[in-house]
């Protein structure tokens, strides 16, 4: 299958600073893809040079074969934008910020009046349309500007961050929202640093830091290309897990790393099994009371932890 | 494209009107500011100007310029001291201080003192007084000028009455020039140059002695040859004596020739019958001789013609010889008379000699008292050519000098007339100023509103233009203009259109405002302003818009636009003049985009003319908004950069 959209060898700097280095990657159609990296790794400038806001220093990024930044005009017809910062003007109404961003489209008022009807029902905003914007929620406001980013129903829609901020239960919705969004034919990019929605959401993930893609695929392959450890997750009480690894160093047992992280302890081991059996029978030795314990395969947090470590020890 | 532009247009009307402080602030705004102005400016007199003045005496001047003060509405408080009087403009408790000298000098030197940081009210309140005090000073002039003017007159008079006397003055100093003149010709014509030498009176002296000698020895030699020749003229009488007895006989001889003859005669027939002898005479006989009819008798009557000739001559040298006789008696006489006289002569001469010799000592004596007194003489001449030729220069200057005097006076009386002629009213004021003002029937505000309009459009241009530029920068919404795809042009002219629709609204609401509430004349040349309007609006608009593409903040771009219209007011002739300023600084101020603008908009308003007159700088106009345009566009796009940051 051929990607619609390619970038190849892409680099951007910005005041001398080296934002993108040499990322190279492509994304398919109807895929929904992720960007993973912390904040400052330039996820953002990623996407906006995909939507042509910035222009690459080198490289390509091509869509259908053709270069962006020579059919700007037509990119940003068939891209769509929803940033983190909710671009939408405070003081028009929901329904006067999409049918403005729409006109700006090109579009015509019978493809506006009609587009922007599904959409405020689509989003749920369909009863808050002739309210300001600055006074409407922060969730509605988030999807007042998805709103203004599907307009024009674009055919691959850009999401920057598009759960930060929002409560559990918006996040769920925000989930939901773009799966529907992703059935109706659409492209999505997002870019997040919460990696739990991404791993749900992606059907391929990217994983950047410090500019450079570090890799890209699948959750599943990344957690495999990372490790075949499993995760044990230990709880106790008073919580001596300095000591717990000390004897468990001690005892030689096949454990590929650890990591405290204060009331949890999370050890890393291909044989979870008998590693456990030493660790209960430790707890009880050291007379620890276990609270919980828990067996899972590594998360893409984890997975995202390692290449960024790794990344950070190869330099 | 129009569409975009209208959508964005709206988009920026709904945020603006949506904003009550800027709804209120555009609509309400100007209306307030012309009301205010209108009613503040609707005149040109001053109020609550208070003026201290101090003298040491109030004397009856000082009090009529302090009455006249008075007069022209102004506040005047009396001071206790020249220093308080000062002190209070300093704190400005007075606009101006005025102290009166306190001598008695006709010409007073009033003193004003003045806060000159209040520029526009010095030239007002000095204008004002100036004006008053210089027509009061001016009549105070016009009775001492009427008192000089009739002295002058009766000057002019007095010089023209007294001419005539110089003038016979002129005549006589002419008439003693001429007379120096023959003088010195007289005095030069006396010769007195004589060569005393060449009276050679020794040589006469010697002459003297050697012709007294002469004399001598002639007298002498007289007294001989008298002598002598009394003695040769006895010899000659005694020789004459004879020759006369020889004579005689002579005659006798003829006589008995001529009896012979006679005969002859006789003898040949030729006798006539008459005597030829005694009655014929020579001629007689000559014609005898022509008419003989012998030529004997031819002979004989030559013959005869020879002795009558001969007798003739006979009796002739006997006559002679009585003569010679009688004369040699008398010269024999006169030789002793002439020796007696010779010798009297001879004693006179003598003593004339003597006489003369004594006169040539005399003379000597005399000649040479003489040239001492020529040279005396000469010397005094040649002083006295000096002193005529000094005295005819002196004269000949002195006439120079009348006849300079004469042209002086005459050119003194010419001017006098021309000053009696004028009027003490001409001289006091020779220039009298009426001032019309191009335009009739106008008041403050007619003339202010210009720059009214101006400073309304340049504020709110500004001002509105860059914060509709920075609120849309504030908004995150900016960013999702950037990705669409309308192109930055339809954002500008959009941005653009927005600013201009509510300025161009506000000048409309100050027309009708200024128009109807203070029957400021507008709407008689509407067309032109309403285009006029166009320009001048876009460059501030441009202005603002480029304040708010290249700031970042709200704060600093509200300042920046405040700062720039107060620089441009500043440099402009709403405050000071631009006259005022440097040629660097005001060729520039000539340049600002707000005086050009002032210019045009004073033509369309107060003049009522149209483009022509402005054209050059309607051209100027248009240049800035190319440029402003162009920085614009570029200013834009490095906006984008707000959004990164």
């Amino acid at each position: 299958m051929l990607p619609i959209i390619s970038f190849t060898n892409v680099c951007k700097s910005i005041n001398n600073k080296s934002i993108l280095k040499d990322i190279s990657f492509d994304i398919y159609e109807n895929e929904i893809f992720g960007i993973i990296g912390s904040s400052g790794a330039g996820k953002t400038t990623l996407l906006r040079t995909m939507i042509g806001f910035y222009n690459i220093t080198k490289g390509n990024i091509n869509y259908k074969n053709s270069s962006i930044t020579h059919n700007i005009k037509k990119i940003r017809k068939v891209f769509g934008f929803a940033s983190q910062e909710n671009c939408v003007y405070d003081k028009l109404t929901a329904m006067e910020n999409i049918n403005y961003f729409g006109k700006l489209h090109q579009l015509s008022n019978r493809a506006i009046k009609h587009n922007s009807e599904k959409l405020l029902k689509m989003l749920e905003l369909y009863d808050s349309r002739d309210i300001l914007a600055e006074n409407l929620s922060g969730g509605m406001k988030r999807r007042l500007d998805l709103a203004c980013a599907l307009i024009h129903n674009p055919e691959i829609l850009i999401m920057d961050e598009p759960t930060t901020s929002l409560d559990p239960v918006l996040r769920k919705h925000m989930i939901n929202l773009i799966k529907l969004i992703n059935e109706s034919n659409t492209t999505i990019i997002i870019s997040s640093h919460l990696l739990e929605d991404i791993e749900h959401l992606c059907s391929r993930v990217g994983i950047i830091s410090k500019g450079k893609l570090l890799v890209a695929g699948t959750p599943a392959q990344l957690k495999n290309m990372y490790s075949r450890n499993e995760e044990i997750l230990l709880e106790t009480h008073p919580g001596r897990y300095n000591e717990i690894i000390g004897y468990l160093r001690a005892m030689n047992l096949p454990i590929t790393y650890y990591t405290n992280k204060g009331h949890v302890l999370v050890i890393y081991t291909p044989q979870a099994e008998v590693v456990l059996h030493h660790i209960l029978h430790l707890l009880e030795k050291m007379k620890e009371k276990l609270i919980d314990v828990d067996v899972n395969k590594p998360s893409l947090n984890e997975v995202f932890e390692a290449f960024t470590r790794q990344e950070k020890d190869d330099k | 494209m129009i569409s975009e532009i209208y959508t964005i247009i709206e988009k920026n009307i709904k945020r603006l009107i949506r904003s009550k402080t800027s709804a209120l602030i555009v609509v309400f705004g100007p209306i307030f500011m012309i009301l205010l102005v209108g009613i503040a400016f609707s005149n040109s007199s001053l109020y609550g100007i208070k003026i201290g003045v101090f003298s040491d005496e109030y004397d009856k001047t000082t009090v009529s310029i302090i009455d006249y003060i008075k007069s022209t509405d102004f506040n005047v408080v009396y001071e206790k001291s020249a220093e308080d009087c000062k002190e209070n403009v300093k704190n400005g408790k007075r606009h101006l201080c005025i102290i009166f000298p306190n001598d008695n000098n006709t010409q007073k030197k009033l003193e004003f003192h003045i806060d000159y940081s209040k520029l526009n009210l010095v030239y007002t309140l000095l204008n004002i007084l100036t004006s008053g005090l210089s027509e009061h000073s001016s009549q105070i002039s016009m009775g001492l000028t009427q008192d000089l003017l009739e002295t002058l007159k009766t000057t002019s008079d007095d010089i023209k009455d007294n001419t005539d006397i110089i003038y016979m003055f002129r005549t006589d100093i002419e008439k003693l020039g001429l007379k120096l003149v023959d003088i010195n010709e007289s005095v030069n014509g006396i010769n007195l140059n004589f060569d005393f030498e060449s009276a050679n009176l020794t040589g006469l002296e010697d002459n003297i002695n050697r012709s007294e000698k002469d004399i001598e020895s002639f007298g002498s030699g007289v007294t001989g040859d008298i002598e002598l020749y009394k003695k040769k003229l006895e010899s000659l009488e005694i020789d004459a004596d004879a020759l006369r007895e020889e004579l005689i006989n002579n005659r006798d001889v003829i006589e008995s020739i001529h009896i012979n003859i006679s005969n002859v005669y006789d003898g040949l027939g030729c006798n006539s019958t008459e005597d030829i002898f005694s009655i014929w005479d020579v001629e007689t006989i000559s014609n005898k001789i022509s008419q003989a009819s012998e030529p004997e008798c031819a002979i004989l009557f030559s013959m005869e013609r020879v002795i009558k000739q001969r007798e003739g001559s006979l009796d002739e040298a006997i006559e002679e010889l009585d003569n010679v006789h009688d004369e040699i008696e008398s010269a024999k006489d006169d030789l002793d008379s002439a020796d007696n006289n010779i010798d009297s002569i001879l004693d006179n001469t003598e003593n004339k000699f003597l006489s003369t010799k004594v006169s040539i000592n005399s003379m000597k004596g005399s000649i040479n008292s003489a040239k001492a007194k020529v040279a005396e003489f000469n010397t005094l001449k040649d002083s006295l050519n000096t002193d005529i030729s000094t005295i005819k220069m002196t004269l000949d200057s002195g006439l120079d000098d009348i006849d300079s005097l004469n042209s002086m006076l005459d050119t003194v009386v010419e001017n006098l007339e021309d000053v009696t002629l004028a009027t003490p009213e001409s001289i006091i004021k020779p220039i009298t100023t009426e001032i019309k003002p191009l335009i009739k029937n106008k008041n403050t505000l007619d003339y202010l509103f210009p720059s009214l309009i101006i400073l309304i459009i340049t504020f709110t241009s500004i001002l509105l233009s860059s914060t509709v530029i920075m609120k849309e920068k504030s908004s995150n919404a900016y960013f999702r203009n950037f990705i669409t795809p309308t192109s930055n042009l339809m954002f500008i002219y959009g941005t653009f259109l927005t600013s201009f629709i509510v300025v161009f609204c506000q000048c409309i609401i100050l027309f009708l405002t200024a128009s109807v509430f203070f029957k400021v004349s507008i709407f008689s040349n509407i067309f032109y302003i309403a285009i006029a309007i166009v320009p001048i609006t876009s460059i501030f608009i441009f202005i603002g818009m480029i304040i708010g593409y290249i700031l970042n903040s709200e704060e600093t771009t509200t300042l920046a636009s405040i700062c720039i219209s107060c620089i441009f007011i500043l440099f402009s002739s709403m405050i000071i003049p631009i006259e005022n300023m440097s040629s660097g600084i005001g060729a520039i101020a000539r340049a600002s985009p707000f005086v050009l603008s002032e210019i045009i908009l004073r033509q369309l308003i107060i003049f009522r003319g149209s483009f022509m007159p402005v054209i050059s700088e309607l051209f100027f106009v248009i240049i800035y908004i190319a440029i402003l345009f162009g920085l614009v566009v570029i200013t834009r796009k490095l906006s984008k950069h707000f959004i990164v940051e």
